[in-house]
């Protein structure tokens, strides 16, 4: 019926080429959990006190076994398991974080520059921290903690925006996306009058934080609140890979599957402003990764979700501990706030993977 | 039974009826034209097949069921549609967007089957696409495009396809082509077609809509009258028959009284 049938075999060069992907997908994620198991030695070894690898991992192992050897080196135990085990862990919740929050909102509003932050949580997260450290005086100090205003902020912002982008019963991906980005804005420009009526050092010190976000201030029990909220995220945005891919191309082709683009983007935008909102109550609103995060693991395995999502927890991981290691290595003994350096170190790498692949995508054409 | 039939069907868009009180019925198997002037209402008749548009007005039936009485899954599984889609973004090679279409028969976290994989590669095949199947769509030819969409819809296993404009930026070659492809699947097909000769050629069934009603209905070279097209495109048609094809033909110039 088809001139093309002619080629011999082509339904199972198709089936060949679908089985390398996925062999290709399967090395990747290897490759990365490698990368990632080394990042994180290189995590809790690096610092001001230099630990070698085979103790990290046997104060590790003391400690997730319960065991009770007798502590070789006591100040070494605390260090690494006090100090730089839960902030190594905490980078590798919140950068899979972001990562995967980024994949699943560039794809439910269409746009491959959006960001988590596009949905207005972040910047309401900052005006509620930097609020409670502004009013600190008035609301008596040390009551209501920065963290804890940061999550109201986020939460009020998410109801806000939610509200605000919801029209007869739609909210359709334009209007989350202009109402979440002006009303992040105007959010912006409360957090910075704020930062900049106040004479106080010490809440300016305290604000900086909030713009910029860094990973100081880690402790063991901030790991289950974010391991709880990323996992009902990631299981969620899981459950419905296959619809991003449908949704990713648009709601009316979306729509003739079977699926109602309206309600999961309702959906997603509330669980992933949670998960939002955990993260930048914890580490303020650390950038860079969730938009580009997802790019790189679209460029490994392609714009298949149930293999992006994956790539990208992994990648996200994986880049913010390693930042968070610069971080801390290179002006060491101080730090600056890894906020300051993901993009920074970031950008060229994801500039010169761009150029790569279109001069790749150019000589095949050729 | 008709497959797929609207009885007196009308629809609004931001308060102005765009279509008004039509009734079409579809037999199996059977392949439907869509013609009419521009702003006739051929694309929202077609959005009002599936439920891309709820009716203000009448019913949709597929077979003895009522399209909005149907889950949105069921209705999925019944008609796919290849709407007029230029770009669909993020790389999706055509191989993935084939497999889109099995959508509407999975549950989440369900994982690919190799029952899928073959439809996949056998739709693409179908359509000439195995050599392009790793190719990103938005890097494909107009053509290949069509055709990866219509792979896709084929994937979604429906025994009623919808298409809207399936010619439309395609060189002659491509036309005739993805009509030949289209054609040849057998399936239930209802198609909004711009060019008339098209239509007259490959169409069982022509409706013509004028202003959002149907103002004829029939095979081709009793819907497609010369009197008739003349009055409603305001042009002079002249019908003939293709010497090679035996079809019914129409060509066209500008009315007398547009003369200027």
């Amino acid at each position: 019926m088809s001139s093309d049938v002619a080629i011999p075999g082509g339904a199972a060069e198709v089936l060949a080429a679908g089985a390398r992907l996925r062999r290709r997908y399967a090395l990747s994620l290897l490759g990365l959990i490698g990368l990632l198991f080394l990042a994180a030695t290189l995590g809790m070894s690096i610092g001001a006190v230099s630990v070698p690898f085979g103790q990290v991992w046997a104060v590790v192992w003391r400690h997730i076994s319960q065991a009770s050897a007798e502590v070789a080196d006591a100040g070494a135990d605390i260090i690494i398991w006090q100090i730089r085990a839960p902030r190594v862990a905490l980078s590798m919740l919140v950068g899979a974080g972001l990562a995967a929050i980024g994949v699943a909102v560039q794809a439910m509003v269409r746009n491959p520059l959006a960001d988590p932050y596009i949905l207005g949580v972040e910047s309401g997260a900052a005006a509620g921290a930097v609020a409670v450290i502004f009013f600190g005086g008035a609301l008596g100090k040390g009551i209501v903690s920065p963290a804890l205003g940061a999550f109201t902020g986020a939460i009020l912002t998410l109801i806000l925006v939610f509200m605000l982008a919801r029209q007869g019963g739609r909210v359709s991906s334009l209007r989350l996306l202009l109402v979440g980005v002006s009303l992040s804005f105007a959010l912006s420009g409360i957090t910075t009058f704020m930062q900049y009526a106040t004479h106080d050092p010490a809440a300016q010190q305290a604000i900086l934080f909030w713009l910029i976000g860094g990973l100081g201030g880690a402790e063991w029990s901030q790991i289950p609140l974010m391991a709880g909220v990323l996992a009902i995220g990631v299981v969620f945005i899981w459950y419905y890979a296959r619809h991003l891919n449908a949704m990713a191309t648009g709601d009316e082709t979306a729509a003739s599957l079977g699926m109602n683009p309206d309600r999961l983007r309702t959906r997603l935008f509330v669980v992933l402003s949670l998960v939002i909102a955990a993260a930048v109550s914890l580490v303020g609103p650390i950038g860079f990764i969730g938009l580009v995060v997802p790019h790189v693991a679209r460029l490994i395995v392609g714009a298949e979700h149930r293999r992006v999502i994956p790539v990208a927890l992994l990648l996200g991981a994986l880049y913010l501990v390693l930042v968070d290691v610069v971080a801390r290595w290179i002006f060491a003994p101080s730090e600056i706030p890894v906020g300051v350096l993901t993009a920074i170190l970031g950008t060229p790498f994801f500039i010169w993977l761009i150029r790569r692949r279109d001069a790749l995508a150019i000589r095949d054409a050729r | 039974m008709a497959m797929l039939q609207s009885n007196h069907l009308s629809i609004e868009l931001g308060g102005a009826r765009i279509v008004s009180d039509v009734s079409v019925a579809v037999g199996a198997g059977e392949f439907v034209g869509l013609v009419g002037p521009n702003g006739s209402g051929k694309t929202t008749l077609l959005r009002g097949l599936h439920r891309a548009l709820r009716p203000i007005g009448g019913a949709v039936q597929i077979g003895p069921d009522d399209l909005w009485g149907l889950s949105p899954i069921e209705a999925a599984r019944r008609i796919a549609v290849v709407a007029q889609e230029n770009q669909i973004g993020f790389d999706f090679t055509a191989s993935e967007v084939a497999a889109m279409g099995r959508l509407p028969y999975k549950r989440g976290f369900e994982r690919d089957t190799d029952a899928d994989r073959r439809l996949v590669a056998q739709s693409l095949l179908e359509l000439g696409l195995a050599p392009l199947a790793q190719r990103p769509f938005d890097a494909m030819s107009g053509g290949e495009r069509q055709r990866t969409l219509i792979a896709r819809a084929l994937v979604q296993q429906a025994p009623i396809l919808l298409l809207d404009e399936p010619t439309n930026h395609l060189d002659i070659h491509y036309q005739l082509d993805v009509l030949h492809r289209v054609r040849a699947l057998g399936l239930t097909t209802v198609a909004a077609l711009h060019d008339l000769n098209l239509a007259a050629a490959w169409c069982d069934q022509i409706y013509v809509l004028d202003a959002g009603r149907v103002v004829a209905s029939g095979p081709p070279d009793q819907a497609l009258t010369a009197e008739r097209i003349s009055a409603i495109f305001r042009i002079r048609a002249t019908a003939f028959i293709h010497p090679v094809t035996g079809k019914h033909q129409l060509l066209f110039d500008r009315a007398e009284e547009a003369a200027p």
